[in-house]
């Protein structure tokens, strides 16, 4: 993957592609669960793909493309939540049943999490159990102390373990 | 260890986050407390539930979308050689009707245009393709040099 990273920084379009084609699961997880509708998520994910084409020069330590790939969906999606605090939101992860194979008891459950949990919790949780990224990857990537990072897990697993038990 | 103290830091534990002795504090907390042990499993749980979004991703050529838009955004200062370098051809091929050496050289310039036009598509601004684009001109320059020496010799005489 290193070396993927490493000739797409010097320009190869190629490399890049196989990038794109090795990130666009993880990096869709993420602006989707931010945004909440497949067509915004897929938006955000192409313009992340691009701005990171653009910049990929700046990139000085090949090893963190991960974590400043997952920086700019972040980046990108938050601004995105923000114009739209202005619009009708829509979906509400509802494309999700269109989307996944999976039972139908676990896409309720994954629904209703999702739509109950704020921005930051659905974030933070999708950092570390699809993107896998470590404590101090998740800090680095939201600009926010470790002490944080921790709480913030711990909060959003609470919640979301309230929010499961609501009605059975 | 009491149970409000375990469950703060449960989340830890589930991710290998908490040092070797509190770990085991933790784990032989839950191995004791019933309460405690239901509140981890909702926990794991939650962690496979989460895990099933990793099924989901954008729709089918995604990639293509985006590749196909990265290479119409081509950096323009490196696509802007390859047609001087056409005209240059043409300017030889008027001038040198006749020289079998300038018929070649348009000929090279004429083909290295259209090579160079599509390995950009492919590698855009890699450092093999500005290498080319050097030699090109530099063979460009040199032809140029060539032609007006003729130029001079025939206004001479
Ligand atoms: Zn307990």
């Amino acid at each position: 993957m290193e070396e993927l990273v490493r000739r797409a920084r010097d320009g190869d379009i190629k490399a890049f592609e196989g990038l794109v084609e090795a990130y666009k699961n993880k990096g869709f997880a993420l602006s989707y669960s931010i945004l909440g509708d497949r067509y915004s998520a897929e938006d955000v994910l192409q313009e992340a793909f691009i701005k990171a084409w653009r910049s990929l020069r700046s990139l000085r330590n090949i090893s963190a493309f991960n974590t400043w790939f997952m920086r700019i969906i972040i980046n990108l999606s938050y601004n995105e939540v923000k114009k739209r605090r202005r619009e009708v939101s829509i979906d509400d992860f509802e494309d999700l049943v269109a989307m996944v194979n999976m039972g139908a008891e676990d896409k309720v459950d994954i629904q209703k999490a999702l739509k109950s949990l704020s921005v930051d919790h659905r974030a933070i949780l999708i950092l570390r159990e699809i993107d896998g990224l470590s404590y101090e990857e998740i800090a680095d990537v939201l600009g926010i102390p470790l002490g944080t990072v921790k709480s913030r897990i711990n909060a959003a697993r609470m919640k979301m373990r309230e929010i499961l038990k609501e009605e059975g | 260890m009491r149970c409000e103290e375990a469950r703060s830091l449960l989340s830890e534990y589930l991710d290998g986050m908490l040092d070797e002795e509190a770990g085991l504090k933790v784990k032989l907390h839950i191995k004791e407390c019933a309460v405690c042990m239901r509140q981890y499993d909702d926990m794991l749980e939650e962690r496979r539930l989460i895990g099933l979004m990793a099924g989901i991703g954008p729709s089918a050529g995604f990639t293509e979308r985006v590749m196909s838009t990265i290479r119409e955004s081509l950096n323009p200062y490196l696509v802007l050689p390859v047609p001087l370098m056409g005209i240059f051809a043409l300017v030889f091929m008027g001038l040198a009707m006749g020289q079998a050496i300038y018929r070649l050289l348009s000929i090279y310039l004429t083909v290295a245009s259209g090579v160079i036009t599509s390995v950009l598509k492919v590698y855009s601004n890699s450092i093999f393709v500005q290498a080319e684009i050097i030699s090109m001109l530099a063979i460009t320059m040199i032809a140029l040099i060539f032609l007006f020496d003729r130029l001079l010799k025939g206004a001479g005489r």
